[in-house]
């Protein structure tokens, strides 16, 4: 017998799901965070969702494991003290931060900028210059003053070092050199070197990676390294995964090199996990919607494959590296409502967070929060317990409304139902960011639908941007620990190129491509992928000569010597030039950067297929609630999703219940349990 | 309400949620434009420096989302058609800054304007408008500092369309285009510029296919409206009625040898309504730092410092514009009169922000803001390399941004919104030049409870034969403290030779040859300080040491802060070295204007100054 399992380290809960690979049974566990010690909630987890499942640590076959530790250690900054040494005159790389203040204008007056994750005080600026664009030595590396300033750091107690020199991106010899005489120096401190964090041009966004990189690096360390042994001890041989914010898995010892890439190793599992689902089902082409407590991440899946970006934002920094494109508004099920001094009504970013929550939760919150509009029209019957813990504070919730009523001079219900239009409006902001503003028709996508709060409001949101079919997988509150299960081994490796279809041809890129290939397949080794199993994607950065933009199109490796060449490449960048922005130039072609992505398939968990039985939901009916649509209450009937089965169709209105979430079924909309156990939702009468 | 209230203000008859969701959207719109052309624009000035300003406008012009104001009636009214002209996929191109009343104030902007129409009507306009590389004239980058007319700075395209109902003027363009230096990248940037007025033509399309056409036009008058009450309620709680504030401050000179300029302004309020009369205000300069002063564009800026000192949640438009009576006197360096060169008003512009900050730190209780570094220096260098290509880098840089009410002021960051330094890399990978330095100017910012951003010092070591252009101000005049805080320290420019010699350079000089191997050491002014500096935090003094921002000097003579060799603060000697500093400095004043000399000798200096360069030559 034999059990993989995925493992969601959030903030505030730790979610587990144990995947019987013989009977594929999944198990859903929860326990509390432990982020003082992450790794002791994370084995509590491993070991109560093991016995949960009837099996043991010891019978573990693979492990899943995505993190926020990374996430909330930049949002909270409580990462270790970074030493920074960098190119002589440019000390002030990361402290000047390319002079920028928000808009609008005097946007300077309330901007808070935190300090540099590498204090002025642990830089170090040391002699020695790369020539660009040739990257030849135009003065060589002064040793003596590296070791110096090594010394220097070591002694004032910094916990790591990066190095990020001027030009590194096209010669780096003098940042391994810098490498090895931190390594003679100070063996104890970690060090990485922005030619491999990040290989590409902009002083600015590399440095800021690879300190990001060192930033988080000691207690990530220290963090598997118990993670590791507390699992040895309890007997376990499992071959753990890390997720990266590109949803793709890396060893642990991968992630102790690199940590940077687990900024966003949470959201990007419900990401990857979706995608799955729809596929799977047929239906390739989705949008995402992962609604939390405080904020909601979007995304748009092609072809089954979602969206990434190489620019990774996490509060006020933005850097290189690559990420599931997911777009965080900060709506959520705790955002707090508000009416402004024009008496606009503005709903979050401000959340009453999960202490003391919305006014519902009877913990002393009395702000007007999304969920407390929600309790006030009905959509969150009486029987429903929040998470399952705790009891419904109708009155509360209500008073909470009654301020906002009274500002807008409209009833309770009118107050309430503007507060769910408000915060429906601000997820549907987000998602148009992430298909409309990008060429894509909404309503020629599907809506995945999960998160505490997600299934809650999508309905609403496959009304507005007509994407349907509207699918809320099972478990919707675990969907990062499943996504997790579905990823792959998965790196990508890139350089700078910047060149011009009238500098190179077809056979130069492929000469490039190629030696990128040979870097992933060895990497792919390394993490015990054999060569059977080996995948790779080529893509090439695009933009005319000397544009920003930076669009990744996929290529034909096989097309760049005996087909088109260059000319395949530059007719699918134009296509998509003018589809995002309706115009297209008479201009050579650049190509910024090549990249190849090597993948190798682990098989995390399969998808269960169900024989579709008797349409009648009755046997699932456990009463009735009066709730508020469209301007009035209705009567609607309240279903168990545990005793929904295959096959079976509600009719909206309609409230479907479950452990961690509760789904809204809208009038004129009809919800159908699939053969996978989704329950997907489309417009009108049954299909 | 007045008799003469705009025809927006009333009653609307539209649902308050619909109408925050089209004021939402309108809001991402413009936030889109921007992404739109910043992702497409060729110029590294509009690509890494954000220089691009988006509107949405109702039907009668008057700008609903965006922050510099609209001209559109002036803009129709000096082209060669009528509002009823237009049609469907027209988009009017105009850089002449006498034709939009200055809503563009100089050359290098272009700004495009395109009527939006829903089932036949014309329901409103979007705009867009950005600084292109190259428009012609006398120096590369069109902003030449010693012109005597307009017509020394470039082509000037007035108000014709460029799109005629979609169909794209090819042949216009390209005319356009041909006058200018760098014809590709104008090309491509005006087309990009004209992809982000259509993503608002597509996104208001979107608001009236879900709303309903006379919903969107109502919820346009009502976001107007609303926002109007909103000012309102601003100017009654935090402008004082009755008393008249003034202040003044200078521009250094016009790069030609005459400063300093002065710039005089004075608000009242009586009833609802704010004046704000430039009276007083020097006459219009030979040179090129005369700033056409576009009216609702000042309006704009009024309210949106209200806004953002007060309420930032406040949308600001052209609703509040009945608010505020604006006096320009005509042929003023704010109001000059045509063919006067326009190039360089970016000094003129920076100061006008200052003195409206200062005199509403006069005026308003517990509320101060610092001067800054006084302009958006700028550097050009351009020529032709060893291979026979040319080459023209256009290039932006900061100082120091002013002490805040919440805290210091930013080191070497932008007080225009959004700019970000072109990075080194691209800099030397695409231009002749090495960059050797970047870094804070320490203690170049105003000492004080809460200190002035410092400025920065930027060494390029140019790799070709060629010429710089460059404009910078406060070199002269200082960017004053306030409210018992220090004035910060001038910008400076040195030219170093490949034989060691080194040439001190005006802050605005007109294609300077340079040869391979020169360097340039360009250092930018540091903003004011806010509050009486022996009140700053001694422990916070002690680490701005440790980070090499501040020196030991200054911690000593001006925080009055003693540290030991370990740089750690002694607080006996600190409490004894701010007790003899109270006791032989004079009072604190209110502004510190930094140690200016008499006008006639400040005048002469400039001139002075000016002569001895050209006399170098």
């Amino acid at each position: 017998m034999s059990y993989n399992l995925g493992v969601d380290v959030g903030g505030t809960f730790t979610d587990v799901l144990v995947f019987d690979e013989d009977t594929h049974e999944l198990t859903i566990d929860k326990v509390l965070s432990t982020p003082a010690n992450p790794s002791e909630g994370v084995l509590r987890g491993i070991e109560e969702a093991t016995e949960k499942a009837g099996t043991s640590v010891g019978e573990l076959d693979l492990l899943f494991h995505g993190t926020t530790v990374v996430t909330n250690m930049l949002l909270e900054e409580t990462g270790s003290r970074v030493g920074l040494i960098t190119t002589e005159g440019h000390e002030d790389v990361l402290h000047l931060a390319r002079a920028w203040t928000p808009g609008p204008l005097y946007g300077w007056m309330d901007m808070d900028k935190p300090d540099p994750l590498a204090d002025l005080v642990d830089t170090r600026g040391v002699p020695g210059t790369i020539s660009s664009p040739e990257g030849e030595e135009t003065e060589p590396l002064d040793e003596a003053a590296v070791r110096e300033a090594v010394r220097d750091l070591q002694t004032s107690g910094v916990e790591a070092v990066t190095v990020a020199l001027l030009n590194s991106y096209l010669n780096s010899a003098h940042e391994k050199r810098v490498r090895e005489i931190v390594a003679a120096e100070a063996p104890e401190l970690p060090v990485s070197i922005s030619s491999e964090i990040v290989p590409e041009y902009g002083e600015y966004e590399r440095t800021l990676t690879t300190a990001i990189n060192d930033y988080a690096r000691p207690q990530v360390i220290r963090y598997l390294d118990d993670l590791d042994d507390s699992l040895e001890d309890a007997g376990s041989t499992a071959k753990m995964n890390v997720v990266r914010s590109d949803g793709g898995l890396m060893s642990s010892e991968a992630a102790r090199n690199r940590p940077v890439e687990l900024a966003l190793s949470g959201p990007s599992g419900g990401v990857v996990g979706a995608a799955t689902i729809a596929n799977e089902k047929g239906v390739p082409d989705v949008l995402t919607l992962d609604m939390g407590g405080t904020s909601t991440d979007v995304s748009l899946v092609e072809d089954g494959t979602p969206g990434t970006t190489r620019q990774t934002k996490v509060g006020y920094r933005e850097f290189k590296s690559r990420s599931v494109d997911v777009n965080t508004v900060g709506a959520g099920g705790g955002s707090i409502a508000r009416v402004q001094l024009s008496g606009a009504l503005q709903v979050g970013p401000e959340s009453s967070g999960a202490d003391p929550g919305p006014a519902c939760y009877g913990q002393g919150g009395e702000e007007p929060t999304v969920t407390d509009a929600n309790v006030v029209l009905g959509r969150i019957p009486e029987m429903v317990q929040l998470g399952g813990r705790m009891d419904l504070d109708h009155a509360a919730a209500r008073a909470a409304i009654e301020g906002i009523a009274e500002q807008r001079g409209t009833s309770v219900e009118e107050a309430a139902q503007a507060i769910l239009d408000i915060v429906n409006e601000n997820m549907y902001g987000a998602l148009r960011v992430v298909s409309v503003e990008r060429g894509y028709d909404p309503r020629e996508f599907g809506l995945v639908a999960f998160g505490g709060a997600g299934p809650m409001h999508a309905n609403a949101l496959a009304d507005v941007t007509g994407a349907y079919p509207l699918i809320i997988p099972p478990g919707p509150g675990v969907m990062s620990a499943f996504g997790f299960l579905t990823s792959d081994v998965q790196n990508e490796f890139s350089e700078t190129y910047l060149q011009t279809d009238l500098d190179v041809d077809g056979a130069a890129v492929h000469g490039e491509l190629e030696s990128l290939r040979e870097e992933a397949a060895a990497w792919l080794e390394s993490e015990g992928v054999g060569p059977s199993a080996h995948e790779f994607e080529y893509f090439a950065d695009c933009r005319y000569f000397r544009q920003d933009i930076q669009m990744s199109i996929p290529i034909d490796v096989d097309n760049l010597v005996d087909g088109r060449g260059l000319a395949e490449i530059k007719d699918d960048f134009e296509a998509r030039h003018d589809r995002q922005f309706g115009f297209s130039l008479d201009a050579p072609l650049e190509i910024a950067n090549l990249r190849v992505i090597g993948k190798g398939s682990l098989e995390g968990v399969t998808i269960e297929e169900h024989a579709l039985g008797d349409v009648d939901p009755s046997g699932a009916e456990v009463g009735t609630n009066e709730v508020y649509f469209d301007g009035s209450y209705v009567e609607t009937p309240i279903y168990d999703r545990t005793e929904l089965r295959p096959g079976n169709e509600v009719t909206g209105p309609a409230i479907v219940v479950e452990d961690d979430s509760t789904i809204v079924v809208q009038p004129d909309h009809t919800a159908t349990v699939d053969r996978y156990a989704n329950i997907e939702v489309t417009r009108g009468e049954s299909a | 309400m007045s008799a003469d209230a705009p025809d927006f203000v009333g009653e609307h008859d539209i649902d308050p949620t619909t109408l925050d969701i089209i004021e939402s959207t309108l809001a991402n719109t413009r936030d889109e434009m921007d992404r739109v052309v910043e992702t497409t624009a060729i110029s590294p000035v509009i690509r890494e420096q954000s220089d691009q300003f988006p509107l949405i406008a109702d039907a009668e012009g008057r700008m609903v989302m965006g922050q510099f104001g609209s001209a559109i009636d002036t803009i129709i009214e000096n082209s060669p058609f009528e509002v009823s002209d237009l049609e469907d996929g027209d988009v009017i191109a105009t850089n002449d800054p006498y034709m939009c009343a200055g809503a563009v104030s100089h050359t290098p902007d272009m700004l495009l304007l395109r009527p939006i129409f829903y089932e036949g009507d014309l329901v409103g306009y979007s705009s867009q408008w950005g600084n292109l590389m190259d428009v012609g004239g006398k120096t590369p980058g069109s902003m030449p500092v010693q012109a005597a007319t307009v017509f020394e700075e470039g082509i000037r395209l007035p108000p014709v369309k460029l799109y005629k109902g979609g169909e794209f003027d090819g042949e216009l363009l390209q005319t356009f285009a041909h006058n200018t230096r760098l014809p590709e990248h104008a090309e491509a940037d005006i087309k990009a510029l004209a992809a982000g007025t259509r993503t608002a033509e597509e996104r208001v399309h979107e608001l009236c296919d879900r709303f309903g056409k006379e919903t969107y036009v109502e919820g346009c008058d009502a976001i107007l409206d609303r926002t109007r009450d909103g000012m309102i309620d601003l100017i009654h709680e935090f402008v004082p009625e009755g008393e008249r504030y003034t202040f003044e401050d200078y521009v250094d000179d016009d790069g030609m040898g005459n400063g300093p300029i002065k710039l005089h302004l004075e608000i009242y309020r009586e009833g609802e309504t704010v004046y704000l009369d430039w009276t007083g205000t020097d006459d219009q300069v030979p040179g090129t730092v005369n700033f056409l002063l576009n009216e609702k564009m000042f309006k704009m800026f009024t309210g949106v410092f209200l806004i953002m000192a007060f309420d930032p949640l406040l949308t600001f438009n052209d609703g509040y514009y009945d608010l505020f009576e604006v006096t320009l006197p005509e042929g003023s360096v704010v109001q000059p009169e045509f063919p006067a060169a326009l190039g360089n008003r970016l000094p003129m512009m920076a100061r006008q922000f200052d003195v409206l900050q200062a005199t509403f730190s006069k005026l308003i209780d517990g509320f101060s803001v610092a001067g800054s570094y006084g302009t958006s220096p700028n550097l050009v260098y351009a020529g032709t390399d060893s291979d026979g290509n040319d080459f023209q880098m256009l290039e932006i840089l900061y100082g120091g941004i002013p002490a805040r009410p919440g805290g210091d002021g930013l080191d070497g960051h932008s007080w225009w919104p959004l700019f970000r330094t072109v990075p080194a890399e691209y800099q030397e990978a695409y231009y002749p030049l090495t960059i050797d330095e970047y870094s804070t100017r320490a203690d170049t910012g105003g000492a004080g409870k809460h200190r002035g951003g410092h400025g920065i010092t930027k060494v390029y070591t140019f790799e070709e034969d060629g010429a710089i252009t460059f404009q910078d101000d406060r070199a002269h005049t200082y960017p004053w403290g306030v409210d018992g805080g220090s004035h910060a320290r001038t910008s400076e420019k040195k030219l170093i030779r490949t034989d060691g010699t080194e040439e001190e350079l005006p802050s605005k000089v007109e294609n300077v040859p340079v040869a391979a191997g020169d360097r340039l050491v360009f250092s930018t002014a540091g903003g004011g300080g806010l509050g009486d500096p022996l009140e700053r935090a001694p422990g916070q003094v002690a680490t701005e040491v440790a980070r090499g921002l501040s020196t030991e000097e200054a911690a000593r003579e001006e925080y009055g802060v003693i540290l030991d060799d370990d740089g750690s603060v002694n607080a006996d000697a600190t409490e004894r070295q701010r007790a003899d500093i109270r006791e032989t400095r004079g009072d604190l004043a209110e502004f510190d204007y930094g140690p200016l000399p008499d006008y006639d000798d400040l005048e002469a200096e400039i001139a002075a100054e000016r002569r001895e360069f050209d006399r170098r030559g």
